[in-house]
């Protein structure tokens, strides 16, 4: 387990170094631009205040060396300073729990809503549930959240104010369920589907039928021996998509105000403020990392079959 | 304990009704005014809150709570005293400003000539990389203060044009004359610092206090309530030893949004008590929703079509007048923008004194017919193409125009969009190819000036499209150097005169301040930067 985890963790340094390259390499190399014309808006910029800006962000130097000035404050903790002057990390800190309350919200919303109708279904296959909630997920799938976001504000905040229409800042968890939801919303259906063919895969398996074939209650055959291991795929399922909840709550959080992550990364990027960009995405790198180390964790404590060397 | 209980039943009555009375109060209109009040007022995030490096609508409107300037505009748009006793001069070169007494910052620091002087010295020095620092560009010394070679030190670090004379006044010598000098003063650039913003106020050059913008400390009628909350709100109360005009309110909230759709359901919601822009999507329902709490004023903003110099396409004036004249603007006015922009037919705004209707004439004109007759006389091109900005809201205007003029001329025309304003600024000065393309002007301050010095001088700021007339030129310049404003304006038409015969751009729209407001507000006026007038602003029930 130890080796395993160390092994683990080495393989993490590398991917963290190679996807940051990437978003650099695409942020800075990638034709940007000017960000300091980006930054004046539509006004003109000063020579003076252009050479300030070029020398304190190493705007001429080449794309390695600003690389390594990079890598080199990251390893110190320190995320460097927007475009604005103001400090990365403590923007990021400032808009982290906002979105990690939100993703907290729509995964609960997966499991509850998701899991357990997939679980259901799954026992109940080619029954009313089973074929109604499947034509559900269909509609919710096809509905985008460009969509599904707004059009909640309006029924649910608008015209119908039972939700507030936007959230404050920092958000209260109540100001968080209506957006929540809708984020959820898009992962109810596959978590659906992944836990009803789960289910429906292991009621057929010879496990279960010895079990039941030695006399075991029909609740503890589902319980402890289809539930246990229908959960692995959807564990998976779920880890990664916290990982992208994290960064993915882009539309959610622009139509509801919510200053999160997702906010922050679409408002730099339009403003072309590099810095913060790859700072706020090397973070996300970090969390999805994690997220996906817990995920392979838990996989032994599901299935004991599975031991790490 | 009896007479506790019995209070107790005769209070709940008296509450409900109290209860009742404010609900009443607050349903309608005319309800009085609420002096202790707080409206909110939405705003997007600011960049900056230090008067010399703010820039943008968002941080222009929390430093209007916060600071007083030194001239307003009234109805007319003429500058009146705001915070200074008298502004003079003889020669439009060196003029005196005397301020009001009495004038205290927030912290209870006197207002003093070294106030402003400070400020606009950190302003106008190069190295700090203010967002501001070419307002100061017409002051004496200010190239000693920005090298034209960018990382050198430069020599100065004050302007020599400042002079303190006493504690009250001070003067201000200009590089050359510039009649419009009392009007520039209303900007946010200019605006005074108190000696708590300075690391140290006898250094040179001085150094702001690193956290000083987290709040501001100003000479305005509100003053900030915390800190600046980043990405959520900004809150101010009235100073109550404000010695200006008092405003009718007892604080303002800013409320920070990231997107205007959701600034506005808070609007629909009575969340928000000020929207400043309604969005262009929610126009055609906003009738409906606000009624008479829908308004609309004219905003200084100006779009207009560029033709680059350098495109050998253009070169032929009546290509560019054809072209003018394919362009039905009344029906982009109001098919894409709802009525929420104007028609322009001259190239300055009409919130500006001297302002003329249809300068442009017959090249304005939408004249189909005309329009292809002379294109094909002047052999004009037979494909166009019209840059835009793909960041900015402007996609649907610029192909509907694109769409124009293929029908009107016969030509082809593509609309070509690049990713940011910075991009296309950086093709122009590349020279490449990019068509005609588009651009927008906000005025600075209130004067025909801002809308022809800069962006058609041959050395004007913002003349990205390198047109170049002498005679122009010098008509600015002896608008800029007249006595009066009367006989500088005169100049400017002359000036404006030469651009209708020259059409190096093609006026399109003037841009109008479409907001609204919620039931809990009323005089509610957006001024002529944008900003929402804090002094007529009242908060009802």
């Amino acid at each position: 387990m130890f080796r395993y985890l160390v092994r683990r963790l080495l393989q993490m340094i590398l991917v963290f170094l190679g996807t940051t390259f990437i978003v650099f390499a695409l942020m800075f190399a990638g034709g940007e631009g000017d960000p300091i014309q980006n930054l004046a808006g539509e006004k003109p910029v000063s020579a003076s205040q252009r050479a300030q800006l070029i020398e304190k962000f190493h705007l001429n130097d080449g794309f390695f060396e600003r690389y390594w000035y990079y890598l080199k404050d990251l390893v110190t903790g320190n995320l460097g300073e927007s475009l604005t002057g103001r400090d990365i990390g403590t923007m990021i800190a400032e808009a982290f729990p906002a979105t990690a309350m939100l993703a907290t919200i729509a995964i609960l919303v997966t499991i509850l809503f998701g899991v357990s109708a997939g679980v259901i279904a799954g026992i109940r296959r080619g029954s009313i549930f089973d074929n109604s909630t499947l034509v559900l997920t269909l509609v919710i799938i096809g509905i985008p959240t460009v969509v599904l976001a707004p059009l909640g504000q309006l029924l649910f905040g608008v015209k119908f104010p039972i939700f507030p229409a936007t959230a404050n800042n920092p958000p209260t968890w109540y100001e968080l369920i209506l957006p929540g939801i809708v984020l959820g919303l898009l992962s109810v259906a596959t978590a659906m589907r992944l836990t009803r063919a789960s289910v429906a895969e292991n009621l057929r398996a010879d496990f279960v039928r010895t079990a039941k074939s030695k006399g075991m209650p029909g609740r503890r055959v589902i319980g402890v021996h289809v539930l246990r291991n229908s959960l692995i795929p959807i564990v998976t399922f779920i880890g990664v998509e916290l990982g992208s909840l994290m960064g993915g709550a882009i539309i959610t959080e622009r139509v509801f105000n919510i200053s999160g992550v997702g906010n922050l990364l679409y408002k730099n990027l339009r403003l072309g403020d590099a810095p913060v960009v790859i700072g706020t995405v090397s973070v996300l790198v970090i969390v999805f990392l994690v997220a996906n180390l817990i995920v392979d964790l838990l996989y032994a404590v599901l299935d004991p079959r599975i031991r790490y060397e | 304990m009896q007479v506790r209980r019995l209070a107790a039943w005769a209070a709940l009555p008296l509450a409900v009704t109290l209860g009742l009375t404010a609900c009443g109060k607050s349903g309608g209109d005319s309800g009085s005014a609420n002096q202790n009040g707080v409206v909110s007022i939405g705003i997007s995030e600011p960049k900056h809150l230090i008067p010399t490096n703010t820039a943008e609508t968002g941080g222009s409107q929390v430093l209007s709570a916060l600071f007083a300037p030194l001239v307003d505009f009234d109805e007319a748009n003429k500058p009146f005293e705001v915070a200074a006793q008298e502004i003079t001069t003889t020669d439009n070169k060196t003029w005196t400003v005397k301020l009001k007494d009495g004038w205290t910052f927030h912290n209870g620091e006197p207002v003093t000539a070294d106030s402003y002087i400070n400020a606009w010295n950190y302003g106008a020095y190069g190295p700090n990389a203010q967002d501001n620092n070419y307002f100061f560009d017409k002051i004496e010394g200010y190239k000693a203060m920005n090298p034209a070679e960018a990382t050198a030190t430069p020599e100065a670090n004050t302007l020599t044009g400042l002079k303190k004379v006493d504690d009250k006044t001070f003067t201000v010598t200009l590089s050359a004359p510039f009649s419009e000098f009392k009007s520039l003063l209303g900007y946010t650039a200019f605006y005074p610092l108190p000696k708590a913003a300075w690391e140290s106020d006898t250094a040179a050059p001085l150094v702001l206090k690193k956290d000083f913008e987290q709040a501001p400390v100003g000479n305005g009628p509100f003053k900030i309530k915390g800190t600046w909350q980043h990405d959520s709100q900004v809150e101010v109360e009235k100073y109550d030893a404000f010695a200006g005009t008092k405003p009718h309110i007892g604080g303002a909230l800013f409320k920070i949004y990231q997107n205007s759709d959701a600034e506005y359901a808070d609007l629909l919601a009575n969340n928000l008590d000020v929207v400043k822009q309604i969005p262009t999507e929610s126009l055609s329902t906003v009738q409906g929703d606000l009624g008479d709490r829908f308004q609309q004023s004219p905003s200084s903003s100006f779009t207009f079509l560029a033709f680059p110099t350098f495109d050998p396409r253009f070169k032929d004036v009546d290509v560019r007048k054809a072209i003018s004249m394919a362009i039905d603007r009344e029906e982009i006015a109001n098919k894409i923008f709802q009525g929420s922009q104007k028609a322009a037919y001259s190239f300055t705004s009409p919130v500006v004194a001297g302002y003329r209707d249809k300068t442009c004439g017959t090249a304005c004109e939408f004249n189909p017919t005309e329009a292809k007759s002379l294109y094909e006389k002047a052999k004009g091109p037979k494909e166009l193409n019209i840059s835009y900005n793909a960041d900015g809201p402007h996609k649907q205007w610029v192909e509907a125009t694109c769409n124009q003029l293929k029908t009107n001329l016969g030509v082809d025309c593509v609309a070509t969009p690049e990713p940011k304003f910075a991009d296309l600024l950086t093709k122009v000065k590349a020279k490449e190819d990019v068509g005609m393309f588009r651009l927008g002007w906000a005025f600075d301050y209130p004067s025909m000036e801002n809308y022809l010095g800069p962006l058609y001088s041959t050395n004007g700021s913002s003349n990205y499209y390198g047109y170049s007339n002498p005679e122009f030129d010098s008509l600015v310049k002896a608008g800029t150097e007249a006595p009066t404003t009367d006989e500088a304006i005169k100049k400017y038409q002359e000036a404006e005169d030469i651009l209708a015969k020259d059409l190096p751009v093609l006026p399109l729209r003037f841009g109008q301040n479409v907001f609204g407001h919620s039931t809990k507000v009323k005089n509610v006026a957006i001024d002529l930067f944008t900003r929402v007038d804090l002094n007529k602003i009242e908060s009802v029930g």
